[in-house]
Protein backbone atom coordinates (compact mmCIF):
# COMPACT_ATOMS: atom_id res chain seq x y z
CA UNK A 1 0.00 0.00 0.00
CA UNK A 2 1.19 3.27 -0.92
CA UNK A 3 1.20 5.23 2.88
CA UNK A 4 0.97 9.10 2.45
CA UNK A 5 0.35 10.17 5.52
CA UNK A 6 0.86 8.49 9.44
CA UNK A 7 -1.27 9.11 11.98
CA UNK A 8 0.17 8.54 15.53
CA UNK A 9 -2.08 8.75 18.75
CA UNK A 10 -0.92 9.00 21.98
CA UNK A 11 2.42 11.69 21.49
CA UNK A 12 4.39 11.61 24.62
CA UNK A 13 8.03 9.88 24.31
CA UNK A 14 6.94 6.67 22.64
CA UNK A 15 4.98 8.59 20.14
CA UNK A 16 7.97 10.93 20.05
CA UNK A 17 10.56 8.45 19.12
CA UNK A 18 8.04 6.73 16.62
CA UNK A 19 7.43 10.15 14.50
CA UNK A 20 11.33 10.39 14.87
CA UNK A 21 11.96 6.62 12.86
CA UNK A 22 8.59 7.27 10.61
CA UNK A 23 9.74 11.28 9.60
CA UNK A 24 13.33 10.07 9.52
CA UNK A 25 12.35 7.94 6.44
CA UNK A 26 10.54 10.79 5.15
CA UNK A 27 6.72 10.16 5.77
CA UNK A 28 4.56 12.71 6.96
CA UNK A 29 3.36 12.61 10.40
CA UNK A 30 0.39 13.55 12.40
CA UNK A 31 0.83 13.57 16.04
CA UNK A 32 -2.35 13.45 18.56
CA UNK A 33 -2.83 13.91 21.75
CA UNK A 34 -5.44 15.13 24.50
CA UNK A 35 -3.17 17.91 25.90
CA UNK A 36 -0.80 20.52 24.25
CA UNK A 37 1.51 19.02 26.95
CA UNK A 38 1.71 15.40 25.63
CA UNK A 39 2.34 16.66 22.36
CA UNK A 40 4.77 19.06 23.25
CA UNK A 41 6.68 16.22 24.85
CA UNK A 42 6.50 13.95 21.39
CA UNK A 43 8.01 16.64 19.60
CA UNK A 44 9.94 17.66 21.95
CA UNK A 45 11.77 13.73 22.12
CA UNK A 46 11.57 13.57 18.37
CA UNK A 47 14.02 17.08 18.14
CA UNK A 48 15.89 15.66 20.99
CA UNK A 49 16.93 12.22 18.99
CA UNK A 50 17.59 14.46 15.77
CA UNK A 51 19.73 16.80 17.65
CA UNK A 52 21.97 13.90 18.87
CA UNK A 53 22.33 12.91 15.47
CA UNK A 54 23.24 16.64 14.02
CA UNK A 55 25.84 16.66 16.90
CA UNK A 56 26.78 13.28 15.65
CA UNK A 57 27.43 15.10 12.23
CA UNK A 58 25.37 12.10 11.09
CA UNK A 59 22.49 15.01 10.21
CA UNK A 60 22.95 18.49 8.89
CA UNK A 61 20.89 21.08 10.55
CA UNK A 62 19.01 22.00 7.95
CA UNK A 63 18.12 18.53 7.08
CA UNK A 64 16.97 18.28 10.72
CA UNK A 65 14.23 21.25 10.14
CA UNK A 66 13.32 19.53 6.91
CA UNK A 67 12.46 16.03 9.01
CA UNK A 68 10.69 18.24 11.90
CA UNK A 69 8.26 19.95 9.38
CA UNK A 70 7.04 16.25 8.30
CA UNK A 71 5.59 16.54 12.14
CA UNK A 72 1.93 17.71 12.35
CA UNK A 73 0.20 18.02 16.00
CA UNK A 74 -3.54 18.08 16.48
CA UNK A 75 -6.21 17.36 19.64
CA UNK A 76 -8.91 16.61 17.47
CA UNK A 77 -9.44 13.80 15.27
CA UNK A 78 -10.49 15.27 11.89
CA UNK A 79 -6.62 16.02 11.09
CA UNK A 80 -6.23 11.82 10.97
CA UNK A 81 -9.31 11.15 8.21
CA UNK A 82 -6.66 11.24 5.37
CA UNK A 83 -3.82 9.01 7.24
CA UNK A 84 -3.46 5.65 5.85
CA UNK A 85 -1.79 4.08 8.56
CA UNK A 86 -2.36 4.82 11.90
CA UNK A 87 -0.42 3.69 14.98
CA UNK A 88 -2.09 3.98 18.34
CA UNK A 89 0.60 4.64 21.12
CA UNK A 90 -1.36 5.34 24.36
CA UNK A 91 -1.34 4.39 28.13
CA UNK A 92 -1.38 0.18 28.61
CA UNK A 93 -5.25 -0.07 29.49
CA UNK A 94 -7.87 -1.55 26.81
CA UNK A 95 -10.92 0.54 28.09
CA UNK A 96 -8.53 3.38 26.69
CA UNK A 97 -7.61 1.93 23.93
CA UNK A 98 -10.68 0.51 22.87
CA UNK A 99 -12.05 4.18 23.14
CA UNK A 100 -9.02 5.08 21.51
CA UNK A 101 -10.11 2.30 18.35
CA UNK A 102 -13.82 3.02 18.22
CA UNK A 103 -12.85 6.76 18.10
CA UNK A 104 -10.57 5.83 15.20
CA UNK A 105 -13.28 3.45 13.30
CA UNK A 106 -15.83 6.66 13.37
CA UNK A 107 -13.33 9.36 11.60
CA UNK A 108 -10.58 7.25 9.77
CA UNK A 109 -10.70 6.52 5.95
CA UNK A 110 -11.85 2.36 5.13
CA UNK A 111 -9.03 1.74 4.05
CA UNK A 112 -6.26 2.70 6.43
CA UNK A 113 -5.03 0.36 8.79
CA UNK A 114 -5.05 0.39 12.31
CA UNK A 115 -2.08 -0.75 14.46
CA UNK A 116 -1.65 -0.70 18.16
CA UNK A 117 1.64 -0.70 19.90
CA UNK A 118 0.22 -2.69 22.89
CA UNK A 119 3.08 -4.62 24.47
CA UNK A 120 0.93 -6.79 26.70
CA UNK A 121 -2.64 -5.74 26.05
CA UNK A 122 -4.60 -8.51 23.45
CA UNK A 123 -4.77 -7.40 19.79
CA UNK A 124 -7.82 -8.86 19.49
CA UNK A 125 -9.39 -7.39 22.16
CA UNK A 126 -8.67 -4.16 21.41
CA UNK A 127 -9.98 -4.85 17.83
CA UNK A 128 -13.49 -5.88 18.83
CA UNK A 129 -13.96 -1.87 19.19
CA UNK A 130 -14.11 -1.36 15.66
CA UNK A 131 -16.15 -2.37 12.52
CA UNK A 132 -13.23 -3.33 10.69
CA UNK A 133 -10.74 -5.55 12.96
CA UNK A 134 -9.59 -7.17 9.69
CA UNK A 135 -7.68 -4.28 9.46
CA UNK A 136 -6.32 -3.84 13.07
CA UNK A 137 -2.69 -5.54 14.13
CA UNK A 138 -0.29 -5.19 17.17
CA UNK A 139 2.81 -2.80 15.71
CA UNK A 140 4.99 -3.52 18.85
CA UNK A 141 8.23 -1.33 18.82
CA UNK A 142 11.02 -1.31 21.56
CA UNK A 143 12.48 1.24 23.55
CA UNK A 144 14.48 2.94 22.25
CA UNK A 145 12.67 3.08 19.34
CA UNK A 146 15.39 5.02 17.26
CA UNK A 147 17.94 2.12 18.31
CA UNK A 148 15.81 -1.15 18.52
CA UNK A 149 15.46 -3.06 15.08
CA UNK A 150 12.87 -5.35 16.12
CA UNK A 151 8.78 -4.94 15.21
CA UNK A 152 6.48 -7.64 16.74
CA UNK A 153 3.97 -7.21 14.08
CA UNK A 154 1.14 -9.05 15.82
CA UNK A 155 -2.16 -11.10 13.89
CA UNK A 156 -5.27 -10.59 15.63
CA UNK A 157 -8.10 -13.07 15.77
CA UNK A 158 -9.53 -11.52 12.30
CA UNK A 159 -6.68 -9.75 10.94
CA UNK A 160 -6.34 -10.04 7.44
CA UNK A 161 -3.20 -11.22 5.69
CA UNK A 162 -3.28 -7.78 4.00
CA UNK A 163 -3.17 -6.08 6.92
CA UNK A 164 -0.51 -8.08 8.27
CA UNK A 165 2.10 -7.43 4.95
CA UNK A 166 0.82 -3.46 5.28
CA UNK A 167 2.28 -3.35 8.67
CA UNK A 168 5.35 -5.85 7.86
CA UNK A 169 5.99 -3.52 5.12
CA UNK A 170 5.54 -0.19 6.91
CA UNK A 171 8.24 -1.42 9.72
CA UNK A 172 10.84 -2.34 6.87
CA UNK A 173 10.24 1.43 5.20
CA UNK A 174 11.40 3.03 8.17
CA UNK A 175 13.88 0.86 8.59
CA UNK A 176 13.00 -1.96 11.29
CA UNK A 177 12.71 -5.85 11.12
CA UNK A 178 9.17 -6.96 11.42
CA UNK A 179 8.37 -10.80 13.11
CA UNK A 180 5.26 -11.98 12.93
CA UNK A 181 3.72 -13.78 15.77
CA UNK A 182 0.32 -14.27 17.20
CA UNK A 183 -1.84 -12.60 19.83
CA UNK A 184 -0.55 -14.43 22.72
CA UNK A 185 -0.15 -12.93 26.09
CA UNK A 186 3.81 -11.21 26.49
CA UNK A 187 4.22 -12.18 22.44
CA UNK A 188 7.84 -13.13 22.12
CA UNK A 189 10.10 -11.05 23.62
CA UNK A 190 8.49 -9.99 26.64
CA UNK A 191 7.64 -13.38 27.21
CA UNK A 192 11.01 -15.34 27.38
CA UNK A 193 12.59 -11.81 28.66
CA UNK A 194 10.14 -12.25 31.92
CA UNK A 195 10.82 -16.43 31.91
CA UNK A 196 14.66 -15.38 32.09
CA UNK A 197 14.49 -12.60 34.79
CA UNK A 198 12.01 -15.07 36.82
CA UNK A 199 14.85 -17.41 36.75
CA UNK A 200 17.52 -15.01 38.00
CA UNK A 201 15.24 -13.83 40.72
CA UNK A 202 15.18 -17.24 41.61
CA UNK A 203 18.71 -18.24 41.64
CA UNK A 204 19.32 -14.39 44.35
CA UNK A 205 16.29 -15.85 46.36
CA UNK A 206 18.12 -19.39 46.47
CA UNK A 207 21.31 -17.67 47.58
CA UNK A 208 23.27 -19.21 44.46
CA UNK A 209 24.93 -15.39 43.98
CA UNK A 210 24.46 -11.71 44.31
CA UNK A 211 22.09 -9.73 41.98
CA UNK A 212 25.09 -8.03 41.07
CA UNK A 213 27.14 -10.95 40.65
CA UNK A 214 24.60 -12.30 38.08
CA UNK A 215 24.29 -9.09 36.50
CA UNK A 216 28.23 -9.08 35.25
CA UNK A 217 28.38 -13.26 34.81
CA UNK A 218 25.47 -12.29 31.71
CA UNK A 219 27.01 -9.69 30.55
CA UNK A 220 30.54 -11.30 30.25
CA UNK A 221 31.07 -12.50 26.71
CA UNK A 222 30.10 -16.32 26.94
CA UNK A 223 26.48 -15.36 28.09
CA UNK A 224 25.97 -12.11 26.07
CA UNK A 225 23.42 -9.72 26.83
CA UNK A 226 24.10 -6.02 26.56
CA UNK A 227 22.87 -5.28 29.63
CA UNK A 228 22.46 -7.77 33.14
CA UNK A 229 18.86 -8.96 33.82
CA UNK A 230 18.04 -6.69 36.88
CA UNK A 231 19.61 -3.89 35.78
CA UNK A 232 17.16 -4.12 32.49
CA UNK A 233 14.06 -4.96 34.86
CA UNK A 234 15.05 -1.50 36.36
CA UNK A 235 15.63 0.72 32.86
CA UNK A 236 12.05 -1.01 31.85
CA UNK A 237 10.71 0.13 34.82
CA UNK A 238 9.48 -2.22 37.91
CA UNK A 239 5.82 -1.57 37.81
CA UNK A 240 5.82 -2.65 33.78
CA UNK A 241 7.63 -5.21 34.39
CA UNK A 242 5.52 -6.40 36.99
CA UNK A 243 2.62 -5.36 35.09
CA UNK A 244 3.70 -7.67 32.18
CA UNK A 245 4.19 -10.66 34.56
CA UNK A 246 0.98 -10.94 35.92
CA UNK A 247 -0.86 -10.77 32.71
CA UNK A 248 1.95 -13.86 31.63
CA UNK A 249 0.72 -15.53 35.01
CA UNK A 250 -2.97 -15.05 33.92
CA UNK A 251 -2.21 -17.12 30.60
CA UNK A 252 0.35 -19.32 31.52
CA UNK A 253 0.14 -19.66 35.31
CA UNK A 254 2.03 -19.51 38.23
CA UNK A 255 5.88 -19.82 36.65
CA UNK A 256 5.33 -16.04 35.84
CA UNK A 257 3.89 -14.90 39.12
CA UNK A 258 6.06 -11.76 40.25
CA UNK A 259 9.04 -12.43 42.49
CA UNK A 260 8.23 -11.85 46.00
CA UNK A 261 11.19 -9.03 45.46
CA UNK A 262 9.30 -7.27 42.80
CA UNK A 263 6.22 -7.14 44.90
CA UNK A 264 8.42 -5.18 47.84
CA UNK A 265 9.77 -2.68 45.23
CA UNK A 266 6.40 -1.68 44.23
CA UNK A 267 4.99 -1.17 47.50
CA UNK A 268 7.43 0.48 48.50
CA UNK A 269 7.68 2.92 44.97
CA UNK A 270 11.03 1.72 44.17
CA UNK A 271 10.09 1.61 40.04
CA UNK A 272 14.27 1.38 38.73
CA UNK A 273 15.90 3.99 37.28
CA UNK A 274 12.91 6.08 36.67
CA UNK A 275 12.68 6.31 40.25
CA UNK A 276 15.95 6.41 41.47
CA UNK A 277 15.60 2.90 42.90
CA UNK A 278 14.96 -0.53 42.15
CA UNK A 279 16.75 -3.43 42.14
CA UNK A 280 19.72 -0.84 42.50
CA UNK A 281 20.21 1.87 43.81
CA UNK A 282 20.51 5.17 41.28
CA UNK A 283 21.77 7.44 43.91
CA UNK A 284 18.75 9.54 43.77
CA UNK A 285 15.00 10.21 45.34
CA UNK B 1 32.14 -20.27 40.42
CA UNK B 2 30.41 -23.61 39.75
CA UNK B 3 27.90 -21.18 40.94
CA UNK B 4 28.12 -18.90 37.94
CA UNK B 5 27.62 -21.61 35.45
CA UNK B 6 24.74 -23.28 37.09
CA UNK B 7 23.26 -19.76 37.41
CA UNK B 8 23.94 -18.70 33.24
CA UNK B 9 22.68 -22.33 32.56
CA UNK B 10 19.59 -21.95 34.76
CA UNK B 11 18.22 -18.91 32.78
CA UNK B 12 19.28 -19.66 30.03
CA UNK B 13 17.42 -23.23 30.17
CA UNK B 14 14.35 -21.11 31.47
CA UNK B 15 14.27 -19.16 27.86
CA UNK B 16 14.75 -22.36 26.00
CA UNK B 17 12.16 -24.19 27.94
CA UNK B 18 9.49 -20.57 27.15
CA UNK B 19 10.83 -20.53 23.57
CA UNK B 20 9.48 -24.13 22.79
CA UNK B 21 6.30 -23.83 24.24
CA UNK B 22 5.86 -21.04 22.39
CA UNK B 23 6.69 -22.52 19.28
CA UNK B 24 4.66 -25.47 19.92
CA UNK B 25 2.00 -22.86 20.49
CA UNK B 26 1.94 -21.71 17.08
CA UNK B 27 3.11 -18.08 18.39
CA UNK B 28 5.76 -17.87 16.11
CA UNK B 29 8.39 -20.05 14.11
CA UNK B 30 12.04 -21.37 16.18
CA UNK B 31 13.54 -18.55 13.75
CA UNK B 32 11.38 -15.84 14.32
CA UNK B 33 11.39 -16.30 18.23
CA UNK B 34 15.36 -16.52 17.61
CA UNK B 35 14.95 -13.23 15.39
CA UNK B 36 12.66 -11.64 17.89
CA UNK B 37 15.12 -12.41 20.84
CA UNK B 38 18.10 -11.23 18.71
CA UNK B 39 16.71 -7.25 17.74
CA UNK B 40 14.41 -7.18 20.67
CA UNK B 41 16.34 -8.11 23.73
CA UNK B 42 19.64 -8.03 22.20
CA UNK B 43 20.45 -12.00 23.32
CA UNK B 44 23.31 -13.64 21.76
CA UNK B 45 22.55 -17.07 22.48
CA UNK B 46 18.97 -16.74 20.87
CA UNK B 47 17.07 -20.19 22.64
CA UNK B 48 17.05 -22.17 19.55
CA UNK B 49 20.67 -21.31 18.22
CA UNK B 50 22.12 -21.99 21.31
CA UNK B 51 19.97 -25.22 21.97
CA UNK B 52 21.64 -26.00 18.40
CA UNK B 53 25.07 -24.87 19.59
CA UNK B 54 24.86 -27.28 23.02
CA UNK B 55 23.76 -29.59 21.22
CA UNK B 56 20.12 -30.81 21.03
CA UNK B 57 20.61 -34.03 23.23
CA UNK B 58 22.64 -32.48 26.12
CA UNK B 59 20.02 -29.31 25.91
CA UNK B 60 17.51 -32.15 26.60
CA UNK B 61 19.26 -33.77 29.76
CA UNK B 62 20.07 -30.50 30.95
CA UNK B 63 15.97 -29.78 30.79
CA UNK B 64 14.84 -33.07 32.20
CA UNK B 65 17.39 -32.71 35.05
CA UNK B 66 16.53 -29.03 35.77
CA UNK B 67 12.73 -29.82 35.28
CA UNK B 68 12.95 -32.49 38.38
CA UNK B 69 15.26 -30.18 40.49
CA UNK B 70 13.44 -27.24 40.61
CA UNK B 71 10.18 -27.75 38.94
CA UNK B 72 7.88 -27.89 35.61
CA UNK B 73 9.06 -24.81 34.41
CA UNK B 74 11.50 -27.15 32.69
CA UNK B 75 9.39 -29.27 31.59
CA UNK B 76 9.19 -29.42 27.48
Amino acid sequence: MDIKKIGIVGAGVMGGEIAFVATQAGFPVVLKDIELRFLDIGVANARQIYEFKVRRRRMSEDEMEQKLKLISVTLGYDELADADFIIEAVPENLELKRRVFSELDAVCSPGAILATNTSALSVSAIAEAVSRPERVAGMHFFNPVSMMRLVEVVRGARTSDEAMSSVCALAEAIGKSPVRCADSAGFIVNRLLCAAMLEAARCEREGLMSRADIDSALVKPDAGLPVGLFKMADQLGIDLIHKVMRILQDAFGDRFAPPEEVERLIASGHLGVKSGKGFYDYGKS
Amino acid sequence: MENRELVLNRIFAAVVAEAERAAAEGVASPQEIDDAMRMGALFKKTPFAYTAEVGEETMRARLDEFAAKYGDRFKV
